[in-house]
């Protein structure tokens, strides 16, 4: 199966995450990484994002 | 009885921003980006400025690019969702423009300890980081109770604080919401503030809540009526952020030559926030404008 570095990056990030922590979530490829968590392993994972905001539900549209 | 401060965007950034100035803008990160005054920065042609703040996407990078900026205080200057500025790699590579490397928490740090008057806030953050090479305003430090180690961040206090917000009266008193970063320490630390407003209303709309108000009245030396003044960024309640206008700013930055085209579009032949809607346009307004209002359950602040 072959893959991007980004997607390896991705995917490397979201296997750090264990389901329920409080995970501080970085711009662009590190939200990636948390999205693909929060969606698989990781459901109950809480997002604080730098411009101020907390999440435990992904936002409903993607840019 | 408080002294009224409507000023233009012109009268109020000619007073209170003279060449040399250190000021504080984008404090909110990707909200509230007070564009319309930045642009005024470059019209008036200022020189030798110092930007500080966090995260101001493009903005930082228009104003080094269309005007003499000397030195840039933040933790990451580019074009958030495409990546780095071009303006800004140019000025750094040629080593014209200082950069002093922060993350976002010694910044906010940083106006903090400015808000409250003292020299440095003691932090945990940037402990074992590389910023401590390249910025000599973080120092190593002692704790005198505990004995730890901890970062002194140095204060910052600008000389000016640029806010884009939804609604000021004439006096000053000013409501922002959404996301607001460090901008309430960043006007504390200020010795001046200018507030660039969606909307001025009447001393009684803000009077009527507040626990919205920004920075105290009195502190602030400019209020301007500047609808849109946050274009392209997002303003809580007004209008969502223009995507495309980023994307476009990256094509129309990567050579001096594409700069001083879009310069010359966006600025130079804009002399008033007419002339800025009439570049952005009707349709594109209604698109961005928010739809879906979501007002909060109001407050009794009855006794």
């Amino acid at each position: 199966m072959s893959y991007t570095l980004p997607e390896l990056m991705v995917t490397a990030a979201a296997r750090e995450i264990v389901d329920g922590e409080v995970v501080f979530v970085g711009m662009r490829l590190p939200l990636l990484g948390f999205l693909l968590a929060k969606s698989t392993h990781a459901p109950k994972a809480l997002g604080i994002y730098e411009l101020g905001i907390i999440r435990e539900s992904l936002a409903p549209e993607a840019i | 009885m408080s002294e009224a401060k409507l000023l233009t965007l012109s009268e109020a950034i000619d007073r209170f921003v003279p060449d040399g100035s250190s000021i504080a803008m984008g404090l909110a990160q990707e909200t509230l980006i007070p564009f319309a005054a930045g642009h005024e920065l470059i019209r008036q042609n200022k020189k030798d400025l110092t930007l500080i703040g966090p995260i101001s996407d493009i903005l930082f990078d228009q104003i080094i690019g269309g005007t003499g900026v000397a030195k840039i205080q933040a933790a990451w200057v580019g074009n958030v969702i495409t990546g780095s500025c071009y303006n800004f790699r140019r000025t750094v590579e040629t080593g014209e423009l200082e950069m002093e490397d922060h993350s976002n928490l010694t910044l906010a740090m940083a106006l903090r300890a400015g808000a409250m008057g003292v020299s440095f806030m003691p932090t945990k953050t940037a402990l074992g980081s590389d910023l401590f090479r390249t910025n000599r305003s973080l120092k190593l430090m002692t704790c005198p109770f505990s004995g730890d180690t901890l970062t002194a961040v140095a204060a910052i206090n600008p000389d000016v604080a640029i806010v884009h917000l939804q609604r000021a009266d004439k006096f000053g008193n000013a409501h922002a919401w959404g996301n607001l970063g460090i901008t309430r320490d960043a006007c504390m630390a200020s010795k001046h503030i200018i507030i660039t407003a969606e909307e001025i209303v009447e001393p009684e709309v803000i009077l009527r809540d507040p626990n919205r108000v920004i920075t105290p009245g009195f502190r602030v030396s400019a209020v301007v009526h500047a609808p849109w003044g946050g274009h392209p960024s997002p303003v809580p309640g007004y209008y969502n952020r223009d995507h495309q206008g980023f994307i476009d700013y990256r094509d129309r930055s990567k050579t001096l030559d594409d700069f001083g085209k879009w310069k010359k579009r966006w600025v130079d032949d804009v002399h008033s926030w007419q002339d800025y809607l009439n570049l952005v346009g009707q349709k594109r307004m209604a698109d961005l404008s928010i739809k879906n209002h979501d007002l909060s359950e109001p407050v009794d602040y009855g006794y």
